[in-house]
């Protein structure tokens, strides 16, 4: 089937168990192959894919779904606001580039799975899936100025848990 | 874009990166950088996390048993859930339901590939506007197309890149980078004709068959140059045995076509 793979990943990313990612894209064919009357020719199909499975997601898998070490906004706010000054942060990150790390199943991963939902389903759909600010923000159910607003943050948030994970390292000092 | 108060414009930054702006928007945000450090180094984190999370969280494997499932459970929509619901489907009209879901199947599959067709010369020729607007950065600058060849295989892009050297029309290789067409890999690099012209070249494994109808389809000793025009940037496509190459450029057509026909290769 096409687009598996990417519906695939989107959903092991919001589900974080792998059955329960494979429900949720069976579920989405399902209920595309039910509604395809409503899909317009023309129109992003992936877009409308991921739309069908976050909505999904929102009403079936989100309420029992466990979110144990989910940081609050507040607290993402909060480092945010006392992250590493911009100059400083470029160059830690330019470190690490150079390092040629493999990200896989690092503490990027554990950064993206911290950052809430929102900014999550985002920064995936708009870096990962490459979908269209607009395409994004549709299948997210919020208007485009929210999704540039989360996409922003979340990018940032990624950014600043990548240079504490260097200082960590020790590659870089604060 | 109004950003004489002082304020930094840190979503615009990102929208540049996007390349979302257009040209008088995306002119104002460049001159803010130029003469702003913090919004300099802004961009600089945005384009460096953006390009480690679409690399990091790229689409991996999915579960052998997914494909099977989800078969079945189309047809156990199609067979089991009409026929309970709807008293006068009857087991003759069995096949017509097997029909409907390789139908519905199939056309997915077709939109999906219409969506991807549609997109490509669009994103090719946004990626022209991000270079030129400074959204995006080369890996590697070097004037030397041995040293690029030997980059882009050092980085493993699964294909032969091949980086012409067009000295003999003017124009100088700049450097490159590893890129992305959608979710596909490619590699980019860029040459500056004699009067300042920028050229964006892009090979990435694919077909042109792919792409949506072109304006014009131009053959030259042998290969089909197909053109495409968007948002003010020529764009030329032609295939390379199993890679797709494409050069864009904001000139005139005949002249993108020209350096086309010299740096294509018949495979």
């Amino acid at each position: 089937m096409p687009l598996t793979r990417s519906l695939y990943n989107m959903a092991l990313r919001l589900t974080r168990r792998p059955q329960d990612a494979a429900d949720l894209v069976q579920e989405t064919f399902l209920r595309a192959y039910r509604t395809f009357p409503n899909f317009t020719p023309g129109t992003n199909a992936k877009a409308w894919l991921f739309t069908i499975l976050y909505s999904i997601f929102v009403n079936a898998y989100r309420r029992k779904e466990r979110e144990p070490e989910m940081a609050s906004i507040e607290d993402l706010e909060e480092r945010f606001q006392r992250s590493i000054p911009v100059q400083d942060l470029n160059a830690h990150l330019q470190i690490l580039g150079n390092l040629n790390i493999d990200w896989k199943g690092s503490e990027i991963q554990r950064e993206l799975e911290r950052l809430p939902e929102s900014f999550r389903a985002a920064v995936l759909l708009v870096d990962v899936e490459d979908l269209s600010y607009e395409e994004a923000a549709a299948a997210l159910g919020c208007p485009v100025g929210t999704l540039r607003s989360r996409l922003f943050r979340g990018r940032r948030i990624l950014a600043v848990g990548l240079q504490e994970y260097a200082c960590k390292l020790g590659y870089v000092r604060r | 874009m109004n950003m004489a108060d002082g304020q930094h414009p840190r979503e615009a930054l990102q929208e540049l990166l996007d390349g979302r702006l257009d040209a008088q928007a995306s002119g104002d945000v460049v001159a803010h950088i130029a003469s702003c450090s913090s919004c300099a180094g802004e961009i600089e984190i945005l384009r460096w996390t953006r390009s480690t999370v679409a690399s990091a969280f790229a689409a991996g494997p999915v579960p052998e048993s997914l494909e099977r499932s989800l078969r079945d459970a189309l047809d156990r929509e199609a067979h089991a859930a009409p026929l309970e619901r709807v008293p006068w489907l009857t087991r003759a009209r069995r096949p017509a339901l097997a029909v409907a879901v390789l139908t519905f199947v199939i056309l997915a599959v077709g939109i999906v590939f219409m969506s991807r067709r549609g997109d490509v010369p669009a994103r090719v020729a946004r990626d022209y506007l991000a270079y030129r607007t400074g959204a995006i950065d080369l890996d590697l600058k070097t004037a030397d197309v041995v040293e690029m060849e030997r980059f882009f295989a050092r980085k493993g892009t699964g294909f032969q890149s091949r980086v012409l050297d067009l000295g003999m029309m003017g124009h100088r290789l700049v450097g490159g980078r590893v890129h992305r067409i959608r979710s596909v890999q490619s590699v980019l690099f860029v040459y500056a004709g004699p009067a300042g012209q920028v050229l964006v070249c892009q090979m990435y494994k694919g077909s042109v068959t792919d792409l949506p109808a072109a304006q014009e389809i131009r053959p030259n000793d042998g290969i089909e140059f197909h053109v495409y025009a968007r948002a003010g940037t020529t764009l030329v496509f032609w295939q390379e045995g199993a890679v797709v190459c494409v050069l864009a450029g904001d000139g005139a057509l005949e002249d993108v076509l020209k350096l086309a026909f010299t740096k294509a290769m018949k495979v």
